[in-house]
């Protein structure tokens, strides 16, 4: 399938790091969208279910791990594959038990992301 | 003479020696020779003429011999002079009659004799025939019996017994003074009254009994009866009563003596009481006698005696076998004192102690003889005579108490402790060898009081209060004063006593044994000054200090902390301190601690304490376990410290590092995306153009991207150790395959380094139970390191391998290695090996203490086997059998 059928949602509050996202997902043919806040994030997910969603857990005072139980939850989205990205070397935990289906540790290898993605898009066409 | 014998011829005519000139022939001679009494025939020239057998017996001389003689010649000078009268008046013709005491030859004579003038045909006295009686033994006996008489009546006055003289109708007839001083009547009131007047009533039949037997003619000796005093006083009297005759030999009467027994009777009872009562005492006492006669070695022996002696019934005794039955040890003990006693010159007495040996089996006896030797009026020893007692008890008793006081003072002598020992009179009687010769004094000087001289005099008093009271009271002491040593130091001595009782349980005094305790006493008052250093210092303390005992139990606390709580010292103790720590950490604080002691290992815990400023503080609770000198356990002894500034401090330093991390990180994830997206652009464009300048821009690009991850790791690196300080490094454990994780990190090496080999053996199955992501950043340290360290080297070998219960990693490089000092340095916080070669290599020092400590908190090890300049092994186990803890 082509990459560039993929809609991926970036949700990161620091907009350096969610403009590299971008930027490196779209190099390698995705479709990338940029949330700083949890509330347009929401927005585009109504709009467009994305097919992935990369998400930092802290951001800016709201809970990232609140959001991925909620979208876990939620029928409409839970079948989204999340990966959630954190500074905090304890945080790989708490995002999995939140429901995200992998973890990446800041500051991350590119390349390691990008297998993440390609690994969890592949698996989910698989199913 | 011639005539004389002419004469005697003429009287005699025929020569016949007993006819002489008298003319007594034949019939006549026989019939004078056998008269008893003497004849002789003396003429008128006072020849004798003739003497008869009787004469010639009388005198022992034959009639030969004085026949024909004078008779002067015959009875000597003085007998003829005294004679010589008589003799004339019978040759004068007259009958003459006398009875005269004479000397003659054999001697003074009492003669009688009657001279018969002999007239011849014409009447004319020629001689006379004297008829003489030797009545010399006849006068001494009547002499003795007037004697007798008249000792008799002076006997019979002055005699202290009654005689009383009775017809034998029982009426008296004498009375002496003694029978009036016994009986109390006067002769004239006495003599011819019945003696019945003297009979009680109860004893008048005696008399007639009396009267019979003395009509018989038979002497009643000492008849012990009854008799009445004129004042009605009953006697003891005995009686002797013989019966007088008169010269025909009848019976008129009777002579009674009568002594007054009365006082010799109760005499005699109390003599018999006291013999009885000693024939009993010696009885008791199994007492032998004896008695010993030198002169014909007579010995003999009780029957007491035998037995101690145990000589079969019927065997003679004799000195020799007492001298045999002589213990032999004693045997110059035993004569000795026998011969001493036998010495006329000392007083004859003899008490002595010596063993014997019985007949019967030869076993010794201790015996105790007593005895008294009695001399003749010549000195010599006549009689032996004592007792002899079995004492083989009381020797034994004595013994054993011998022994037992042996015993006492030997071990009395020999204990290190100083002992006297005091007597019912207050007085020290007794001071053993240790204090003799502590003291350096005799028995004889510290005896009695004679110990106080050497007693401190500021301390002599106080001793003689105490000891005086303690007396009186019979109650034992302790007190402690000074003594002067024999070098004449004077030092403090315990003095600890106890009362003796005897076997009644009387208090008989004291005993005390008394140590040397001025050592002690210094280091006691040593102990006290420190006491009171530490005390002082304890206060002074801004830490909290506090001590428990084995319960866990508060003992002490110090000023310090009873400041901050503002309780008093006593509420703290036991489990009180509690009360002022937050009902948050009310349990676990406690719970660490009873952790802590189970182990007997340092406590250490932190809570917060409610302080009396109102003030709630962070106080770190440290203690260790403290023990006694002989190694138990005694409790806890520890601090408390208030860390809230530090805890602030760490919190905020907690807070910076993360702080920093993150705000380093967010720019650094930034950069590392970048730089590898461009690399990623890079390596997918082909133009050509761009060839030369290619290998730069890369080598560039993939430098900083290293630079990065390394800045990353620093940053990791710190925030762990932030966490490991603050104890918060958490782990993640998981089961999972360590040499797939050793595979994985290879891998991830291999992609840094160009130089190395990175080779692993992989004999590990199965999986361990641990934090995955830690152990991974274990072996990417060590790994790491080994590629660091090793610029010259072409190979690095990882193995993983399972050794018994563990799981064993080692990784060996062959770089610089490590010196053998440094081998448990590297583990340490900040340490970098120092050394030239070292310093060209860049990090915190950080990163093995970080290893170290994720590998014990999964209690396995950590370690390295290296040489300088001969690479280095570093290996780790871990437990296989892991679980959470």
């Amino acid at each position: 399938m082509d990459k560039s059928a993929y809609q991926i949602l970036v949700i990161d509050d620091d907009p350096d790091i969610g403009l590299m996202i971008k930027i490196v997902l779209e190099y390698k043919g995705y479709k990338v969208l940029v949330a700083e806040r949890p509330d347009k994030a929401a927005t585009h997910i109504r709009e467009k279910l994305p097919d992935l969603i990369v998400m930092d857990m802290l951001l800016s005072g709201v809970d990232g791990t609140d959001i991925c139980k909620q979208l876990k939850q939620d029928p409409l989205t839970a079948p989204v594959p999340i990966i959630m990205i954190s500074a905090h070397p304890n945080a790989k935990e708490i995002c999995m038990e939140a429901g995200a289906d992998d973890f990446v540790l800041k500051p991350f290898d590119i390349q390691d992301l990008i297998s993440k993605i390609s690994w969890l898009l592949s698996s989910r066409q698989t199913k | 003479m011639s005539r004389s014998r002419k004469t005697s011829n003429e009287v005699n005519g025929t020569g016949d020696r007993k006819t002489g000139g008298t003319g007594f022939h034949g019939d006549l001679s026989r019939l004078l020779d056998s008269v008893p009494s003497m004849v002789t025939y003396v003429d008128q020239e006072h020849y004798l003429q003739y003497v008869n057998a009787a004469f010639e017996t009388h005198f022992g001389i034959s009639a030969a011999a004085v026949t024909g003689k004078p008779l002067a010649e015959f009875i000597g000078v003085e007998g003829y002079t005294a004679i010589k009268p008589y003799m004339e008046k019978a040759l004068a013709g007259q009958p003459v009659h006398y009875e005269m005491e004479i000397p003659l030859k054999p001697g003074i004579r009492f003669i009688e004799a009657t001279y018969t003038p002999d007239r011849d045909e014409n009447g004319v006295v020629r001689g006379y025939i004297g008829f003489v009686y030797d009545i010399t033994e006849k006068k001494k006996a009547d002499k003795i019996a007037e004697q007798k008489i008249g000792n008799l009546a002076a006997i019979v006055h002055s005699s202290t017994d009654a005689i009383i003289g009775k017809d034998l109708q029982g009426r008296i007839s004498s009375w002496n003074e003694a029978a009036e001083r016994i009986f109390g009547y006067t002769e004239a009131e006495m003599v011819g009254q019945s003696v019945t007047i003297l009979i009680p009533d109860d004893h008048l039949n005696e008399e007639p009994l009396i009267l019979e037997r003395l009509k018989k003619g038979e002497i009643i000796n000492h008849f012990e009866t009854k008799r009445i005093t004129k004042d009605k006083k009953i006697l003891d009297i005995s009686l002797t009563i013989s019966p007088v005759k008169d010269s025909q030999g009848n019976i008129i009467g009777a002579s009674k003596i009568a002594r007054n027994i009365t006082e010799e009777k109760e005499a005699q009872r109390l003599v018999r009481e006291s013999e009885e009562r000693l024939r009993m005492a010696v009885q008791s006492t199994r007492l032998g006698t004896w008695e010993f006669i030198p002169a014909t070695g007579l010995l003999t022996w009780s029957e007491e005696c035998r037995k101690i002696y145990e000589v079969p019934p019927g065997m003679e005794v004799d000195y020799a076998f007492f001298l045999a039955h002589i213990h032999p040890e004693d045997v110059d003990i035993a004569q000795g004192a026998i011969q001493a006693a036998m010495e006329a010159a000392g007083d004859g007495n003899y008490d002595i102690q010596y063993r014997i040996l019985q007949y019967s089996n030869r076993q010794p006896r201790w015996i105790r003889a007593q005895g008294k030797v009695f001399f003749n009026s010549t000195g010599e020893p006549e009689r032996f005579i004592g007792t002899v007692l079995d004492i083989t008890e009381e020797k034994t008793r004595e013994q054993v108490l011998m022994d037992s006081i042996e015993l006492f003072t030997t071990m009395a002598d020999n204990v290190p402790a100083m002992i006297w020992m005091s007597g019912e009179d207050k007085f020290c009687d007794f001071f053993n060898k240790t204090w003799l010769e502590y003291t350096g004094r005799t028995l004889e000087q510290e005896s009695n009081d004679g110990w106080l001289e050497n007693v401190h005099p500021d301390d002599a008093d106080r001793c003689i209060a105490n000891y005086n009271r303690s007396f009186t009271e019979a109650k034992g002491f302790y007190i402690e004063y000074r003594l002067k040593r024999n070098d004449g130091q004077y030092r403090w001595i315990a003095d600890s006593s106890a009362p003796r009782y005897n076997n009644e349980g009387r208090f008989v005094g004291f005993i005390s044994a008394c140590m040397d305790i001025d050592d002690q006493k210094k280091i006691r008052e040593k102990i006290q000054d420190n006491e009171l250093i530490l005390k002082t210092i304890s206060n002074a303390a801004p830490v909290g200090l506090w001590m428990t005992d084995t319960n866990a139990m508060n003992t002490f606390v110090n000023e310090t902390w009873i400041k901050w709580t503002g309780m008093p010292f006593e509420q703290h103790l036991g489990v009180g301190w509690l009360e002022k720590v937050l009902e948050e950490d009310k349990l676990d604080a406690p719970a660490r601690f009873w952790d802590a002691m189970s182990k007997r290992e340092k406590y250490s815990t932190e809570f917060r304490l409610l302080r009396a400023d109102g003030e709630i503080r962070w106080c770190l609770s440290e203690g260790f376990p403290y023990y006694h000198f002989n190694g138990e356990f005694a409790g806890y002894a520890g601090s408390v410290t208030d860390i809230s500034e530090l805890k602030k401090l760490e919190e905020r330093k907690d807070d910076f590092i993360k702080m920093a991390s993150h705000e380093l990180k967010t720019p650094i994830t930034s950069i590392k995306g970048y730089v590898q997206l461009l690399l990623n652009i890079y390596e997918e464009m082909n133009d050509e153009k761009f060839q030369s300048s290619q290998t730069t821009v890369k080598s560039s690009l993939v430098t900083i991207s290293k630079q990065v991850s390394k800045l990353t790791r620093l940053i990791s690196e710190l925030l762990d150790l932030s966490r490991i300080e603050s104890g918060k490094l958490e782990l993640h454990k998981t089961a999972f395959d360590l040499g797939a994780l050793a595979e994985e990190t290879a891998q991830d090496i291999r992609l840094t380094t160009t130089r190395h080999a990175i080779i692993v053996e992989n004999d590990f199955e199965g999986t361990i139970y641990g934090d995955k992501d830690r152990i991974a950043q274990v072996l990417l340290n060590l790994l790491t390191n080994a590629v660091k360290y090793s610029p010259d080297a072409d190979s690095i070998e990882v193995s993983v391998i399972k050794e018994k219960a563990n799981a064993v990693i080692k990784v060996r490089d062959n770089g610089i290695g490590i010196d053998k000092k440094d081998h448990q340095n590297i583990f340490e916080r900040f340490y970098r090996v120092e050394g030239k070669s070292e310093q060209t290599y860049p990090g915190f020092g950080i990163g093995l203490f970080i290893a170290n400590e994720i590998i014990s908190r999964h209690d396995g090890r950590i370690w390295v086997e290296s040489e300088k300049a001969k690479g280095s092994l570093f290996i780790v186990t871990l437990p296989l059998n892991a679980k959470d803890s």
